[in-house]
Parts: structure tokens; C-alpha cells; sequence
């Protein structure tokens, strides 16, 4: 998969690696330690690595391991043991290290992730972010030269995304002589931390250097493959040729963005009022007093209203934990409120059966492995369809028809569904809920470790379902994602509605973001910067570019 | 599950300052006691010295005991009255229209229910009172078993909740996408392979995961691993296993020497597995 | 014979154990509330077949030496674990299907690994089990009819483990999450 790379890194770089997805980024981690060639039954045709005089390649893996370490996406599946202070002695044990070393090694460590209060505790009981932070701890307890970090941020709320960062930033201040490689889609928290960007394609690191020039040089060309861009780069990259020749060097951060735009301020026209963006309103969905949760903890939702209307685009946010997936599995009938009604259609949903309710709701699933069930493509979306006892010809027509909607290419139908990368996979479970012609898309995540050449791909394409007449729910901790695309937004914290409106209102609402501890995406902070009296924040780039009238100036097609 | 397995308690009781290896010894006496005395006094008392030592020795709070084991009494219950009202004897206690009860079926009944519910017993206790990563650490040091399979027990425990939230969730999915429905053999077939599929895929590609984890942090490097934490193995653990090996001579006796109605009601019960009607 | 095993055939072996280590134990309350009813040593025979699943499972998986005989092993530890009816008695019988999944693979060789193996290893477990219990219940006194009614269900239709295990097997390996070990290695074999 990797070709003809080359590559040297210092003792102490923070390093981020960045590239669309499947190509060879996570491969290029694991060729660290040796774990390819050696264990995953993957080939090395040609070439070495050298860490600290060490082949990975033919070293023992036990022998790299004091090396290198290794961090993953999964908070769950990286974890061995039961008990946090189990999780950091492992390695430390499989080295034969004395009983004195691994003390000391685990207090400090457990101290550098915060992480003291929870030494005795389960694995399984901690949230995802202290998990991550557990996974980085016990790498770091064998103190290796480099540390590798597979999107170690893309299972997590905007939390405990934060608590991995600042660790990240906190390990890079206080131990001079590790390596760190973070291969991550969070590059906005990154961008302006790290020493050096490697930008892969095919298998291949095609550009490597310091982030400000990357992007100067090849900003658009790195947008068209689909890579990350943090948002204020991307929004540099689309401002009128006049703005951006008078900045001194590439901004990076919301200050730098800032200083550019502070000139031309004053041509900056306000965004639009959200009152008239509001469109008709026919209820759809009707959740009256609902309260609802399981067995062991039958209050994970509590009296909680909600009406969703005819052609919401209506995204749900919250922590990890606080009812969003609940929220949604109520809508699909899966579960079955405490107390209150669900309505839609005005048909109490209690009274129908799941089946029924599938005609009239889609529902896409987190991991879409789950949902997957047929040997191949083609099969997999025309099931509901046969279940339904559908003419063959009928058949054919609404397969090709989701297939081509959703973007997947004919190529693909004979393949066994479990096969497809992951954003292929996400994209086909969309599919599977398009042949049924529901009114109702519910989406649980749907953005979850994805690049943002596929993440927008799939969010745009929502977008047209919703212009084309669906409502469509979606839960994310993506804010980027809430922005740019939402057209309603209803904020969960611990089983309450906080906040049900326009995300241009919600963003704007400081008070409300300190609580939830949700975040918020660069141009809204950048825009609260630049004109702090306007009655909203401005949502996504375009909208901001749009906004900025300047007499004489013609818009830079890019 | 997850509730009846990671039951351990930090609580401070006889029980948990004895070594794992002693409970685990005195869990297979149970299991003797439990399966070899077919006879309902034996078992009875069984029960209450389980009780006894659960509510004294372990400090298990003893409400705990009627919830955690809530499946077992259930169908501990089913057994007994199935079997008390199949079983026919010479003593009838209960009629009540076509409804017998015989004492002879009742007895059956009684010893083999109760059996259940003190094997069960025994484990909660068990659990209750024995951190894992002790019995992984003792097994390793005691018994000799290697490294990769002490480690291979955590790894069973560690998957456990993981793999029930991925039962559930998949459950869900499945039910979603209209799977079930037909009744014929052939599409039962293809439905349990539809499920069970997916449902190794994500435990196995998760399981990978964790495999690389572990490998890249040393795991077997070295086959005499040591570990960190210490299992102290104390004297007291010795005499207790004594105490229950001198109540397996004790009730042995008892039944040998006929002081418990027992050869009776053996035979009952044998000549009634042996084959029907 | 080497017992090279990586920490990727353990961690499959215990998944699989896992899984079927929970099927177990709810197979093991449906045997015995079955047991019991009239007819139910004959009945519940026809629901052993679950126990022989995992072994011949996990071997098609890794395909290495011991691993059916783990597999029936962690399934086992798993479902005492998870509070199976028969408690640590279990253990017993699972120590005798173990042996009886590995034979055939043992017997040749280990150098195929597919339906027919998985057939025999089942059955082999069943018949063992089977024996077994007849030992365990001292049922043999009673003569040969009590060893007669019994074999209908519980013997006549173990191997339909094998069977349902190589169908798993199948459609596993189709995802590509297992498989890629056996094709760069000479522990190829793949029957059929
Ligand atoms: N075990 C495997 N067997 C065969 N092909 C694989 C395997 N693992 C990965 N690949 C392929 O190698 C390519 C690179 O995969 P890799 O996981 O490195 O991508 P990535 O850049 O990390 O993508 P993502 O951003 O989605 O994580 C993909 O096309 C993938 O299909
Ligand atoms: N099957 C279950 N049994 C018991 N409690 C559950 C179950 N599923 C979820 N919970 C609890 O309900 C609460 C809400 O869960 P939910 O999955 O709705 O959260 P969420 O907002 O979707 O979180 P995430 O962002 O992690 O997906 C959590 O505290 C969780 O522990
Ligand atoms: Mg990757
Ligand atoms: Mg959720």
C-alpha cells in the first residue's frame, strides 16, 4: 500500500499527518512498531525503517515497544485489562521491569493524564475521553521516542476530544525528546500546535514541510483530495484575491484570520436575521412529556418536548451519554417511552409495529457494520424491498436509483457489504434507507472518522434529500458539521432539551456553550471576533464570504 | 451480566483476604457436594451454610443474593413444580383434580432445584469476594497456566460488556431493517447466519484492535511475566477449604450410614431419568 | 506440533469462546427446563448440537494445532462464568468434547481444515458427551435401553455443530475480517 516513501523525523517533532481516506495513513502508523509487517499478515515488499538504530521490520515487537507507542481510534478495543492501574503496569510487566520503576512510572503517568482519582476503577466504566487518555498513559509509561496516535479524537464528544488534545500539547511541553505523529481529522485544535505536516496520497507522503507553507503552496489542491483543512485555512483560501494579498504569511489561527479581516471590517454586511429563514411549519413528529430510559436507569430522558416539522434539517447534540441515541431509537420504535406519547402522522407510534414504522422512518446506525446483513451490495439494498415482495424489475430500478443517489459506484454491487471502507459502507447504509421513500431520516453520527471530502459528500448529500422534500435528523459532535448544514438545532444535557432553534442562535448564545461544553467551529469564534455586536454568528465560510461586499472587488473564483 | 460478574466488592470480609486458589477449590467442593448429594436434607443444608457463609464470611448484603440470582430461583421454581407434579410416588400429600403431588416427587423436586441454586451460590460468593486480576495473578503463579492465558482470561472478562453492547445495538439494527419474519426452516437458517456474521465481524475486527494494542505493548515478550501486584496466600485460606472438606465427610457419613432418607429417593430419581413412562 | 500462537489467534479464540460461552449457558437453561418435562432426555438432546459450535469454529478460524480444543475449552470456562446450571460440573464434559472437536484434525495431521473434519469433530464431542453422562448418571446400569433413547437426540444430530460453525465459518471469511492468515503461510488446506 505504502510506495516509495521516504521519510526522517526528529527526536521532539510534533508531527500531523493528514490525508483522504484509505490512503495508507494508518498503515504508515503501524509500520512503526513492526506490528506490519510482523503481525498483521500484511507484506513488506521493499525498503526499511530505522528507529533509533532499530529496524521495526525484523526487531522483535517486544523490543520496539520501548520504542514506540501506539495509540488507536477505538477507546473501547484498545484497552486489555480491567482496572486503569492493570492498563498502564501491562507493559511495563511484559518488560520485566522491578517492582520500584513501574510505581514511579505509574504515578507519573496517571499524574501527566490526570487520571489519579480513577486508578482503581473498571475499564469499562470511564467515559471515551478518559479512556483515550488512559490508552495514552500506558504507552507513555514505557516512555517511548515516539508516539504514534491513530485519530485518537474520532470516537469522542468535543470533551473528550479537548482532554486528548491538551494532553497532547501538555506531553509535547513537558518531555522534550518524544516524537509525536498524530494522524487525526481534528485539525483545528492541532494545526497550530504541530511542527510539521505530512500530507499523504496513495500511499504516499506527497508533501511534507511546515504547515504554513503546505498550505500556501497547495491549499486548493489538498481541499480537492478531500484532506482536512482547518477551517480558517479553508476560509483564507476562499477569500478575494485583494484580502489575501495583504496578509504578512498563511493564518493558521482564528487570530491570524482575524488580523487579515480586521481591515475590511467595515464592509462586512450582517447575517442574516433567523426569523426569516424559518419556513413553514407542519409538525411531522410530536414528543409529548416523554420520559424514558432502561431498566437500570429509567431516566435518561426527562419530560422532554419536541415537535419536528415537515422538512427540518434538524441536527442533535450533546455530551457523550446524554440521551441523544435514546432520543432517536424512541423515534424508530425501538424503545418505548416511560411515560408521554410519540406521535407521527398524528399516529401514536406505540401502537404500531417496528415494520410498520420502517416504512414511514429510515434509521442509519452508528457503526453501520451492524446493519449490513446481506452477502452483497446489490442484495443488501434491495432487501427491505424483497421483504416487501417487490417485482424484480421494480427492484432493480430503486437499487440503481439509492446506488446512484448515495454515490456508490456500480462497480461495487458484488461486493460483500462488510468489505467496503468505511465511508462506503455509511454511504450504502443511507442507501438501504432510501428504496422504502420514508419522509423520516434519523442518522446517528454519521460523520464519525471520516475525512471531510466524504463527510460533506454525505452531508450534502442529506442536504438535497431535505431540499427534495425529507425531514432528516442527525445526531454528530461534529459543530462544523452542525453549522454549516443544520437548519434547527436541539441541544440534550443530561436527559433535558437546553436549547431547540436556529444554529446561528445557538452558536451565538455564550452563556449556554460555557455550560454544555460543546464548542463551538472557527467562524463562529472568528466572527464573534471580528463584529462582537451582530445579532448572529456568521455559520460557515461561505457565509461569511458572501457577506463581505466590497465595492470593486470581484469574487475570486476558485 | 456485567452486574454479576464484575460483582466484586472493595468491601473487607474473612473471605476476600483468602486467596484466590482456596476459593477456587472451595467452589469445585461445592460443585461436588451439590451434584453428588440427590438428596433434598443434604441440599438444604448446603443452602444455609452458603448463606451463612455469603452473609457472614462475605459480607454479600443479603438481598443481593435474591436479586443477583433472580434467573436461577425462577427456574428453580419451573424444575420444582414440573417435577412435583410429574413425578409419582407411594406418599400422596396433594390432589387437587387431575393435580397430584406425591412426597417422593416433591423430594426429587426440592434436591434437584435447590442444587441450582446452590451452585449458583457458591459462585456469587465467589465473585463476590475475589478480585479477577488476583485469580488471573494466582492461576499464573499456582497453577502454572502460561502467561497468554491468564492474560487471555482478562481479555475474556474485558470483552464481555463490550460484546453485549454489541449484541444489543446490532439486535436493534437488525430489527430496523425488517429482519425476521418468516417461519420456514430454511430462511431460520439463513437469519441466524444473517446475525451471527456480523456479529463475530465487529467482535473480531474490534478484537484485532486490541490485539495490536497489546502487542505493541510487549505482550509475551518474556513467558515468566511478573507481576506487579502481589496475592498473598495466608493460612486461613488453608482452613477454610479444610472445614468444607470435613462437611463433605460429615454429610457423607450421614447419608452412608442411611441417618438421611436418601437410597429411596436416589432410585426414584433414577429409575425416572432412565427413561419414560 | 508447535503452539505458536499470536496474540491475534488468541484474542479470535476468545471472542469466539466468549460469544458462544454465553450461547451456552442460555442453551444450558433451555436444556434443563427441557430435561425435565416428560419425553425431556430425548427432547433435549435435539439442542446439544450448541455446545459444538465453538471448537470446530475457532479451529476453522486459525487453523492451528489445539485451537478446537481451546475453543471448546474458553467456551466452557465462559459459560461456568456466566452462571450455566450445571455449574463447575461442566467442566467435565467439556474437557471430553474438547478432545472430541481436536481428534479429527489431530488425526490428520492438521493439514485440512474444512466441512468434513468440522462434521466429524462435532459428532465425536457428542458422542463423548453423550458417554459421559451415561457415566456420570450411572445410567448403564438400566441396560441398553436407556443408552438407546437418549442417542436419538442427542447423538444423532450433534454434527449439525460442525455444520452450522462451517457456514459461520463460511461468511467470515467472505468479510475478510479472518482469513488473510492462512493465504501468505503454508497452513493453506482450505477444503472445497
Ligand atoms: N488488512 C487489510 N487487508 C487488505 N487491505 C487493507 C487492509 N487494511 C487496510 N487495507 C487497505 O489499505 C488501504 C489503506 O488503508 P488505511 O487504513 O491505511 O487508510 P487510512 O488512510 O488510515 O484511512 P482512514 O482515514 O479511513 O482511516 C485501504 O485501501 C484499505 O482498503
Ligand atoms: N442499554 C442500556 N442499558 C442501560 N443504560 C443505557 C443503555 N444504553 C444507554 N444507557 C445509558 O443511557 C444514557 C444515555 O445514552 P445514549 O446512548 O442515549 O447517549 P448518547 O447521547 O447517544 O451518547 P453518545 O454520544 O455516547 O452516543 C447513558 O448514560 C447510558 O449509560
Ligand atoms: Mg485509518
Ligand atoms: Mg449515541
Amino acid at each position: 500500500m505504502l510506495n516509495g516513501l521516504n521519510l526522517q523525523i526528529s527526536p521532539g517533532e510534533f508531527i500531523l499527518v493528514l490525508g483522504p481516506s484509505g490512503c495508507g495513513k494508518s498503515i504508515f502508523g503501524l509500520c512503526f512498531n513492526g506490528i506490519i509487517p510482523q503481525v498483521m499478515n500484511a507484506r513488506c515488499y521493499k525498503g526499511e525503517v530505522l528507529i533509533n538504530g532499530k529496524n521495526p521490520f525484523s526487531t522483535p515487537i517486544a523490543q520496539m515497544a520501548t520504542e514506540v507507542g501506539l495509540v488507536f481510534q477505538d477507546p473501547d478495543a484498545q484497552l486489555c485489562c480491567m482496572c486503569v492501574e492493570d492498563e498502564i503496569v501491562f507493559g511495563m510487566e511484559n518488560l520485566l521491569m522491578p517492582k520500584e520503576l513501574i510505581r514511579d512510572r505509574l504515578d507519573n503517568s496517571l499524574n501527566m493524564v490526570n487520571l489519579q482519582e480513577y486508578k482503581d476503577a473498571y475499564t469499562w466504566g470511564l467515559s471515551g475521553g478518559q479512556k483515550q487518555r488512559l490508552a495514552i498513559a500506558s504507552v507513555l509509561a514505557m516512555e517511548p521516542k515516539v508516539l504514534v496516535l491513530d485519530e485518537p479524537t474520532s470516537n469522542l464528544d468535543p470533551q473528550g476530544a479537548n482532554e486528548v488534545i491538551t494532553i497532547l500539547k501538555r506531553i509535547r511541553e513537558e518531555k522534550e525528546n518524544i516524537s509525536i505523529i498524530a494522524i487525526d481529522h481534528k485539525v483545528d485544535e492541532l494545526i497550530s500546535v504541530v511542527d510539521r505536516l505530512i500530507i499523504f496520497d496513495q500511499g504516499n507522503a506527497i508533501l511534507d514541510g511546515k504547515p504554513r507553507e503546505i498550505l500556501k503552496e497547495h491549499g486548493y489542491a489538498l481541499r480537492d483530495l478531500g484532506v482536512n483543512l482547518p477551517q480558517m485555512a479553508d476560509l483564507f483560501l476562499d477569500l478575494p484575491e485583494e484580502i489575501r494579498s495583504t496578509a504578512k504569511e498563511f493564518p493558521l489561527t482564528i487570530d491570524e484570520v482575524t488580523e487579515v479581516l480586521t481591515p475590511f471590517k467595515n464592509q462586512l454586511e450582517e447575517a442574516e436575521n433567523i426569523t426569516g429563514m424559518i419556513k413553514c411549519q407542519i409538525p411531522l413528529v410530536k414528543i409529548k412529556d416523554v420520559m424514558a430510559g432502561y431498566p437500570q436507569r429509567k431516566d435518561v430522558l426527562k419530560d422532554v418536548n419536541l415537535e419536528i416539522n415537515r422538512g427540518d434539517f434538524l441536527a442533535i447534540i450533546g455530551q457523550n451519554g446524554s440521551g441523544k441515541t435514546t432520543l432517536t431509537k424512541l423515534l424508530i420504535g425501538l424503545q418505548q417511552p416511560y411515560r408521554g406519547t410519540i406521535t407521527i402522522h398524528d399516529q401514536n407510534i406505540e401502537k404500531m409495529d417496528i415494520a410498520h414504522l420502517t416504512e414511514k422512518v429510515g434509521y442509519v446506525f452508528q457503526y453501520p457494520d451492524n446493519q449490513l446483513i446481506t452477502d452483497t451490495v446489490y442484495d443488501e439494498v434491495a432487501y427491505s424491498l424483497r421483504l416487501r415482495k417487490t417485482p424484480e424489475e421494480k427492484v432493480n430500478e430503486m437499487v440503481n436509483y439509492a446506488l446512484d443517489t448515495v454515490g456508490l459506484s456500480k462497480t461495487l454491487m458484488k461486493r460483500h457489504p462488510l468489505t467496503l471502507s468505511m465511508g462506503e459502507k455509511r454511504r450504502l447504509s443511507i442507501a438501504t434507507m432510501l428504496t422504502l421513500d420514508q419522509d423520516l431520516l434519523i442518522l446517528d453520527e454519521p460523520t464519525m472518522g471520516l475525512d471531510w471530502g466524504v463527510l460533506s459528500s454525505i452531508m450534502n448529500l442529506c442536504a438535497e434529500l431535505n431540499k427534495a422534500g425529507k425531514t432528516i435528523i442527525y445526531v454528530t459532535h461534529d459543530m462544523r458539521c452542525v453549522a454549516e448544514w443544520a437548519s434547527r438545532v436541539v441541544v440534550i444535557d443530561e436527559g433535558r432539551i437546553w436549547f431547540d432553534g436556529h444554529p446561528g442562535e445557538y452558536f451565538s448564545l455564550q452563556e449556554l456553550q460555557n455550560k454544555t461544553l460543546l464548542g463551538k467551529p472557527s467562524i463562529c469564534r472568528l466572527s464573534e471576533k471580528i463584529s462582537p455586536h451582530q445579532n448572529r454568528v456568521y455559520l460557515s465560510n461561505a457565509e461569511l464570504i458572501q457577506a463581505l461586499k466590497i465595492p470593486g472587488l470581484r469574487r475570486d473564483v476558485s | 451480566m456485567k452486574e454479576t460478574i464484575f460483582s466484586y466488592n472493595l468491601k473487607r470480609s474473612f473471605l476476600h483476604g483468602i486467596d484466590p486458589i482456596s476459593k477456587l477449590i472451595w467452589l469445585v467442593i461445592i460443585g461436588i457436594l451439590a451434584m453428588v448429594f440427590q438428596t433434598p436434607f443434604i441440599q438444604i443444608a448446603l443452602f444455609l451454610l452458603l448463606m451463612g457463609t455469603a452473609t457472614i464470611l462475605a459480607k454479600v448484603p443479603f438481598l443481593s443474593v435474591f436479586v443477583k440470582l433472580k434467573p436461577i430461583w425462577i427456574l428453580a421454581l419451573i424444575i420444582l413444580v414440573i417435577q412435583s407434579i410429574v413425578i409419582q410416588g407411594d406418599h400422596l400429600l396433594v390432589k387437587i383434580g387431575p393435580i397430584t403431588v406425591y412426597l417422593e416427587g416433591m423430594m426429587v423436586a426440592v434436591s434437584v432445584g435447590l442444587r441450582m441454586v446452590n451452585i449458583a451460590l457458591g459462585s456469587v460468593i465467589f465473585l463476590f469476594s475475589t478480585h479477577p486480576r488476583d485469580l488471573a495473578i494466582s492461576v499464573h503463579e499456582k497453577l502454572g497456566l502460561p502467561v497468554r492465558g491468564t492474560q487471555a482470561f482478562f481479555l475474556a472478562l474485558r470483552f464481555l460488556p463490550l460484546l453485549q453492547d454489541e449484541y444489543e445495538d446490532l439486535v436493534a439494527a437488525q430489527k430496523i431493517r425488517g429482519a425476521g419474519g418468516s417461519k420456514s426452516l430454511t430462511e431460520k437458517f439463513s437469519r441466524l447466519k444473517r446475525f451471527t456474521v456480523p456479529f463475530l465481524f465487529c467482535g473480531l475486527r474490534r478484537a484485532q484492535i486490541t490485539a495490536m494494542a497489546m502487542d505493541s505493548k510487549a505482550f509475551g515478550a518474556n513467558p515468566n511475566k511478573r507481576y506487579y501486584h502481589e496475592v498473598n496466600y495466608p493460612l486461613s485460606g488453608k482452613i477454610f477449604v479444610l472445614g468444607w472438606i470435613i462437611i463433605i465427610g460429615i454429610f457423607y457419613y450421614l447419608v452412608s450410614n442411611g441417618y438421611v432418607q436418601n437410597i429411596e429417593q436416589l432410585r426414584f430419581a433414577c429409575d425416572y431419568y432412565r427413561c419414560p413412562v | 506440533m508447535k503452539f505458536n500462537y499470536s496474540t491475534k489467534d488468541i484474542v479470535t479464540l476468545i471472542v469466539v469462546g466468549v460469544i458462544m460461552g454465553i450461547v451456552s449457558t442460555a442453551n444450558g437453561f433451555l436444556f434443563s427446563a427441557l430435561f425435565v418435562l416428560p419425553y425431556g432426555n430425548i427432547i433435549s438432546g435435539f439442542i446439544g448440537f450448541i455446545w459444538y459450535i465453538a471448537g470446530p469454529l475457532v479451529m476453522f478460524l486459525v487453523r492451528k494445532p489445539g485451537m478446537a480444543f481451546l475453543g471448546e475449552a474458553v467456551m466452557g470456562v465462559m459459560s461456568v462464568i456466566t452462571g450455566h446450571p450445571a455449574g463447575i460440573a461442566m467442566m467435565g464434559w467439556i474437557a471430553l468434547e474438547a478432545i472430541g472437536t481436536e481428534l479429527p484434525y489431530l488425526c490428520t495431521g492438521y493439514k485440512k481444515f474444512g466441512l468434513v473434519q468440522m462434521l466429524i469433530g462435532a459428532e465425536l464431542a457428542g458422542l463423548f458427551s453423550y458417554w459421559f453422562g451415561i457415566y456420570f448418571y450411572s445410567t448403564y446400569q438400566y441396560g441398553w435401553q436407556a443408552v438407546w433413547y437418549p442417542y436419538l437426540g442427542f447423538v444423532a444430530i450433534s454434527w449439525l455443530g460442525g455444520l452450522i460453525a462451517y457456514y459461520i465459518g463460511k461468511g467470515l471469511l467472505k468479510t475478510g475480517v479472518v482469513g488473510s492468515n492462512f493465504e501468505d503461510t503454508d497452513q493453506t488446506g482450505i477444503t472445497n
